[in-house]
């Protein structure tokens, strides 16, 4: 286990010395805070000591540093992504169940067909679509934001959901309820792309395990299909789904900028955008340096997950299987 | 861990749950909190918080809720009317004015700066000061220009700025100027608080003058997150009376489409600038209400005088010939807006309805540009800023209209699009061969018009974007300000009109008409013909 974990630790630092080797020769063809000096060992030496230092240099744009401007914004569009998981993991696991168990189905057939949608319809296009329906024509929810700014919420973690809840104005829960409200149709776009992914995991997972020897055994001991299912297909059909969920953090969080940026969503989307629009170089390399950091981050952190959860990777790992 | 998953019925309940709840509540919850303020989609973060300083438009939307003047412009006779100041008197050479100052004015008092004091003569002083002479502590902070100063060359107006008594203040001229008052009474002429810069200046800290904003105005700072949000509360001591509104939120959005989208939810009760093309949206929903006023706004095409051919009269005549001004008053303005025929809208004292214009003949302009004796086939540049202007809707479209007109006539143009700071870089450096672009008068004097477009002095200040210098139209720009009678005036500020159409170092395109949306729920607003919007008295029913 340990020697797994300073494994995957070893391929994560690999990663990111590439990365920021990539970033680093980047960054030499436009003029920055860092000066050339000629020798690309020695610059990039400080470079990458000025980076462990959390000194991503200085916005041109606000004139602050960076990482403080990234910290301030990056929590929204992190909550936004938590959302999309949760949303993407309660409804993807049953709908996976349900297609699983009846592949080749009316059902399955259903299913597959609205999760193929999900996956072909550009996420701007659907935001504006919800936006337009849902908004503009029925007025639910509102068109951007994320939340109605005459409720003055003060910043403690920057998840909105927690800090209504945290916060002492009277109107905490109504703030907390308008902020969901704001969330609802992001997190509807965002989470498509990943239910889509988990839908397609567990039905292939769960028609794989039905299957199985100990599933008959389970049923000829009379158990239903609803307490098959609960005691023991998705015990085994669940954890290898784990580490493609980590996989598609990356994806969800580029579809994060698109849906932010449709949105008004003040996370770290419009904020590259807009850091593009006014070459704000600096702000644009730590903005890419910091998401990539992150997903690989998560990428292994799901891993890692997984292997604590399914007794079977761990097998493997030993070489026992 | 993945028992939660296992528990079919509470993850059921969770769902039903996290859906009806935010559906059931938002009804009947969302007024209480709305009682409490309005919103503003502004179009854009502000530079600065101090309008002294400001070039933009999107500041000033802010001055006039955080600052006041000495005098102000009365909304319905356009004349100068009584603002700090009580009352003024003016010498007989026309070289001094005295001020007399209420004495019940209070400064916000915030977090970081709680005032000891009204509001007396030393705070006159101290602002006027700080814009006029370099020795003034605060005078080169945050960059140090103060372009409507400088373009409107009140900086070289003024002699001196004294306290008189307590709270009498007197200007000093260097020679008779009429339009000294109509400039006291823009937004750019506020007052700031003696005691906060000096209590600054102690502490070291002479930026926070610009950033935390101490004024007298009717909301008072309290949050900024750029390209977010400005927040304003309201000033208890506002000296007019109460505010209606507990508080005030700009919400900062640059896109007029999603401005309207948030206007029709609810999110905004007041837009800014809503777009040409909108105006019959607008005034087709039954919850919206539109303002239309006739603006101090122009939009024009300037030559960059500075570059050849463009030093070329006749070159730049055809050009002019070549442009269909029509279609591009339909297409870009929607016809929210009138075809210029000179700087000036028909609408000002000072305009000329004598002046032919420049007839639209790709013909004439093909001959005119063949005499010119300009190397052909001639290709240009045309600068333009991207997103929409308060004298162009489109700044971007106009150009693409203007080179498909140019194509017709052999030049072939190449636009660039720039966003609007980094284009006033360009147009510092002077590196277009022209420019779409255009001007929103901060006052109704014309010589706000002619000055900052065609004197001398206003090329480094960027505004006279036609690099235009004559000794001779300066001279008629500064002879007509001297004059205190209406008619002499009128009369040079027509010569100046017959001279600019005859060496056209611009093409004047539209006067565009100043269009405001708020909700019909929204009373109290005040919006000036330049631009600003008051919400001192603004509140909702």
């Amino acid at each position: 286990m340990l020697i797994y974990i300073l494994r995957r630790l070893n391929v994560f630092v690999i990663t990111l010395f590439l990365l920021s080797v990539v970033a680093f020769l980047l960054q030499r063809q436009v003029i920055t805070d860092f000066v050339n000096t000629g020798n690309i060992f020695s610059d990039y030496q400080r470079y990458i000591l000025a980076m462990l230092s959390g000194n991503f240099g200085t916005s041109l744009a606000s004139g602050n540093p960076v990482l403080s401007d990234i910290l301030a914004i990056f929590p929204a569009t992190l909550e936004l992504c938590v959302m999309a998981f949760i949303v993407s993991i309660l409804v993807g696991i049953p709908c996976g169940v349900f297609a699983g168990l009846s592949r080749g189905g009316t059902v399955d057939y259903g299913i597959m067909t609205v999760t193929l949608m999900g996956v072909s319809v550009p996420a701007f296009w659907f935001a504006m679509l919800l936006m337009m329906f849902f908004s503009l024509h029925l007025g639910w929810f509102p068109v951007s934001g994320r939340i109605g700014l005459l409720y003055d919420i003060p910043v403690i973690t920057g998840f909105n959901l927690i800090d209504t809840l945290l916060s002492t104005k009277p109107y905490k829960y109504e703030a907390f309820f308008d902020s969901l409200l704001h969330l609802a149709l992001p997190t509807l776009v965002l989470a498509t792309i990943p239910t889509t992914e988990v839908i397609r995991q567990v039905r292939a997972s769960i028609s794989e395990e039905m299957d199985k020897n100990y599933i008959k055994a389970a049923q000829a001991k009379g158990l239903n299909t609803f307490q098959i299912i609960k005691r023991h297909g998705l015990r085994n059909a669940l954890p290898p789904v784990i580490p493609s969920l980590g996989l598609q953090f990356g994806r969800v969080l580029t579809t994060a900028m698109i849906t932010e940026t449709v949105f008004s969503w003040p996370g770290i989307g419009p904020w590259m955008v807009n850091s593009i629009y006014l070459e704000d170089h600096s702000a644009i390399q730590g903005g890419m340096l910091f998401i990539a950091a992150f997903v690989l981050l998560a990428n292994m952190a799901t891993d890692l997950l997984h292997l604590m959860i399914d007794p079977l990777k761990r097998n493997e790992l030993y070489g026992k299987s | 861990m993945l028992n939660l998953f296992f528990d079919m019925k509470s993850m059921i309940r969770l769902i039903a749950l996290l859906l009806t709840l935010p559906i059931i509540t938002s009804c009947k919850q969302q007024t209480q909190i709305q009682n409490t303020g309005l919103v503003y989609c502004s179009n854009g973060s502000p530079t600065s918080f101090n309008p002294q300083l400001a070039q933009t438009g999107d500041s000033l939307d802010i001055s006039s809720q955080l600052y006041n003047t000495l005098v102000r412009l009365d909304p319905s006779t356009q004349t100068i009317a009584a603002g700090l100041a009580s009352e003024w008197q003016v010498s007989r050479d026309g070289l001094s004015y005295q001020f007399e100052l209420r004495q019940d004015i209070q400064f916000h008092s915030t977090p970081y700066f709680t005032p000891t004091r009204a509001m007396n003569a030393d705070d006159v002083v101290f602002s006027f000061q700080r814009v006029l002479f370099p020795t003034h502590p605060f005078h080169s902070v945050s960059g140090g220009l103060y372009p409507f100063f400088n373009n409107t060359q009140f900086d070289r107006l003024i002699k001196s700025v004294k306290k008189i008594g307590p709270y009498t203040v007197e200007f000093k001229l260097h020679r008779p100027d009429t339009s000294l008052l109509a400039n006291l009474a823009t937004e750019f002429a506020v007052i700031l608080s003696a005691e906060y810069g000096k209590q600054l200046q102690q502490s070291g800290k002479f930026t926070q003058i610009d950033h935390l904003p101490i004024g007298t105005g009717p909301y008072k700072f309290k949050q900024f997150l750029p390209d977010n949000l400005i927040r304003f509360e309201r000033h208890w001591g506002y000296w007019e009376g109460g505010t209606p509104m507990q508080q005030l939120v700009f919400d900062i959005t640059p896109s007029p489409t999603k401005r309207l989208a948030k206007l029709i939810t609810g999110e905004c009760d007041v837009m800014a600038y809503p777009a040409a093309s909108q105006a019959n949206v607008i005034s087709n929903h039954p919850d919206l209400l539109m303002n239309v006023q006739t603006g101090y706004k122009v939009s024009f095409w300037s030559f960059n005088n500075d570059k050849a051919p463009f030093d070329n009269p006749k070159v730049r005549k055809a050009l002019a010939t070549a442009i269909d001004r029509d279609t591009i008053l339909k297409a870009v303005y929607f016809n929210t807006g009138v075809a210029a025929h000179g700087l000036l809208p028909p609408t000002s004292w000072a305009y000329n309805p004598y002046l032919s214009d420049y007839p639209y003949s790709p013909k004439q302009a093909r001959q005119l540009l063949q005499e010119s004796g300009a190397k052909l086939p001639l290709s240009l540049t045309i600068y333009t800023p991207s997103g929409s202007d308060l004298y162009n809707p489109n700044s971007f479209k106009t150009a693409e209209f203007i080179q498909r007109d140019l194509r017709k006539i052999g030049v072939n143009a190449e636009i660039v699009v720039m966003e609007p700071h980094h284009l006033e870089r360009s147009i510092a450096m002077g590196e277009y061969d022209t420019l779409v672009s255009g001007w929103s008068a901060v006052t109704s004097d014309p010589d706000n018009f002619f000055r900052p477009q065609f004197s001398c002095n206003a090329i480094e200040n960027h505004t006279n974007t036609s690099r235009w210098c004559s000794t001779e139209l300066d001279g008629l720009i500064n002879r007509a300000v001297k004059l205190n009678r209406m008619v002499p005036r009128i009369r040079i500020y027509r010569e100046i009109q017959a001279h600019l159409r005859d060496e056209l170092p611009l093409l004047p395109l539209a006067h565009s008409l100043q269009l405001q949306a708020y909700r019909r729920d929204v009373h109290g607003l005040n919006s000036s013909p330049f631009g600003g919007v008051n919400f001192a008295g603004a509140y909702r029913d």
